[in-house]
């Protein structure tokens, strides 16, 4: 009997780890998606289709909205932060467009 | 986390193609009708297309047919030779490249998959094939969804998670779910890995010239953007830009069976290759896919499949239409049999358009080909 419940416990130990394991993988896997699309998206619109600000804001953000982000028009970059995420797109050229940088 | 990723993830695509006959003429400038009774003709597609109580938004709208423009609208500020994105149209066009690198011998539609990618999983690398990601047909455990699963989408993994560095390394890498060649599966990562073959038979300069010296320059497409991932390869899934009349020029390409200018732009056996159906499809009962639908090699078809429970995916419109399809509404049409090509730019991140009706308001408002 207490063989059994010892088994039923680390079991139950067993089950909540791999929850907490998922979760944070799932966390700091995915929690780049947010600014990372929000910069693709608003620097294509931005730079590559010319588009107004307020609109690309839309299209870029109409899911889920970024905490914040910034235009930096000398390098032509665009930095969002979301879920504790930072991300970063740069416009290159015409021809090439806008590019999904590295995360840091 | 759960419900804001369920909803996140449209930024994608799809895509697709047919069958033709054409006239081989110049293009460089349509000229256009808009003759009184051709704006009545229009009118149905009109309304429907920038209808108010619809929740779409289409941005243009244009119609060339007999090498006039009949019909062009735009709205929600964009402009003639505006650049919009076409989402997976891109596929179809990368499609093209592939066929002018084959008529230059750079590439065969045999070639090994693992010669330019070595690390395909070992069970099928000797059989893996460019022409099967052109059908669709690698047999890659693939996700292409969004809110049925996000955080096992391949997409988004792709696009904006670590896989963004390569796009296609990271499809080449994919374990296998099938045998080449024996199911459809619509896969962006396909097209990227496609585009990352074309890659390796150039050198930096010539790749990234490619599209443009091959492609859009004989055509006179002027407004052509093509993004890259971080080590350089186009995203062909999803990532091109260009005005509406420069891709009404594509599809006029595809009308006139590769010719432009009586230059031979692709060989008239290749466009029949991408405009006819996939033999993946004819055996296939898809595991993810519509059962109506119908595909070539990067290019969606209307034909009516025998094996499958319903008719073609669109009865307005006819069995030799072929089209392009992007997110958000993005839709290139050509008819052949109605010397008839369509752009649709669109927005719609709210609802779709029903792209049946579109095609049916089309067919009405057309004259027979000249």
């Amino acid at each position: 009997m207490i063989k059994n419940n010892k088994f039923k416990l680390l079991f139950a130990v067993v089950l909540i780890l791999s929850y907490f394991a998922w979760d944070a993988y799932i966390n700091s896997t995915f929690k780049r998606v947010i600014p990372a699309s929000f910069v693709t998206e608003f620097c294509s619109c931005y730079y590559v289709e010319k588009q107004s600000q307020k609109h690309c804001e839309w299209y870029s953000s109409q899911i889920i909205s970024v905490s914040d982000y910034h235009i930096d028009e000398d390098k032509k970059a665009i930095t969002a932060h979301g879920l504790h995420e930072e991300a970063l797109a740069v416009f290159k050229n015409d021809r090439l467009g806008c590019v999904l940088m590295e995360e840091k | 986390m759960n419900p804001i990723l369920q909803n996140l993830l449209v930024f994608y695509c799809f895509s697709g193609f047919w069958q033709v006959f054409a006239v081989n003429n110049p293009i460089t400038d349509w000229k256009t009708d808009y003759s009184k009774e051709n704006s009545k003709r229009f009118q149905q597609l009109d309304q429907y297309a920038f209808s108010n109580d619809e929740p779409f938004h289409t941005d243009s709208l244009l119609v060339i047919q007999n090498k006039k423009i009949v019909y062009q609208k735009f709205a929600n500020g964009y402009k003639v030779d505006q650049k919009h994105r076409i989402w997976s149209i891109s596929k179809s066009i990368s499609a093209m490249l592939i066929g002018i690198a084959i008529k230059e011998k750079l590439l065969s539609l045999d070639d090994l998959v693992s010669k330019y990618y070595p690390q395909v999983q070992a069970n099928y690398a000797k059989q893996l094939k460019l022409r099967h990601l052109m059908h669709m047909s690698s047999g890659f455990n693939w996700s292409e969804g969004y809110e049925s699963n996000p955080f096992n989408s391949d997409v988004i993994k792709m696009l904006y998670i670590d896989q963004h560095k390569d796009m296609a390394a990271y499809t080449a890498s994919r374990p296998f779910l099938h045998p080449p060649g024996k199911v459809f599966h619509y896969s962006s990562g396909e097209t990227n890995l496609i585009m990352g073959i074309l890659k390796k038979t150039l050198t930096k300069a010539q790749y990234d010239d490619y599209p443009w010296r091959k492609l859009f320059d004989p055509l006179d497409i002027k407004t052509a953007t093509w993004q890259q991932d971080l080590s350089g390869t186009f995203i062909g899934s999803s990532y091109l830009f260009m005005s509406p009349k420069d891709l009404a020029k594509i599809g006029t390409l595809i009308l006139q069976k590769g010719l432009w200018n009586n230059k031979r732009v692709l060989s008239e056996d290749y466009v029949n290759y991408m405009t006819s159906l996939s033999p993946s499809m004819k055996a296939l009962k898809s595991f993810e896919d519509d059962e109506n639908d119908s595909y070539g090699a990067q290019w969606w078809l209307n034909q009516d499949l025998a094996n499958k429970k319903d008719s073609k995916k669109y009865p307005s419109a006819p069995d030799d239409t072929i089209l392009g399809l992007g997110h958000h509404g993005q839709l290139l049409v050509i008819i052949p049999s109605k010397n008839v090509v369509m752009v649709r730019y669109a927005s719609d991140t709210e609802g779709a358009m029903d792209r049946d009706k579109i095609l049916e308001y089309l067919m009405g408002a057309i004259h027979d080909k000249k």
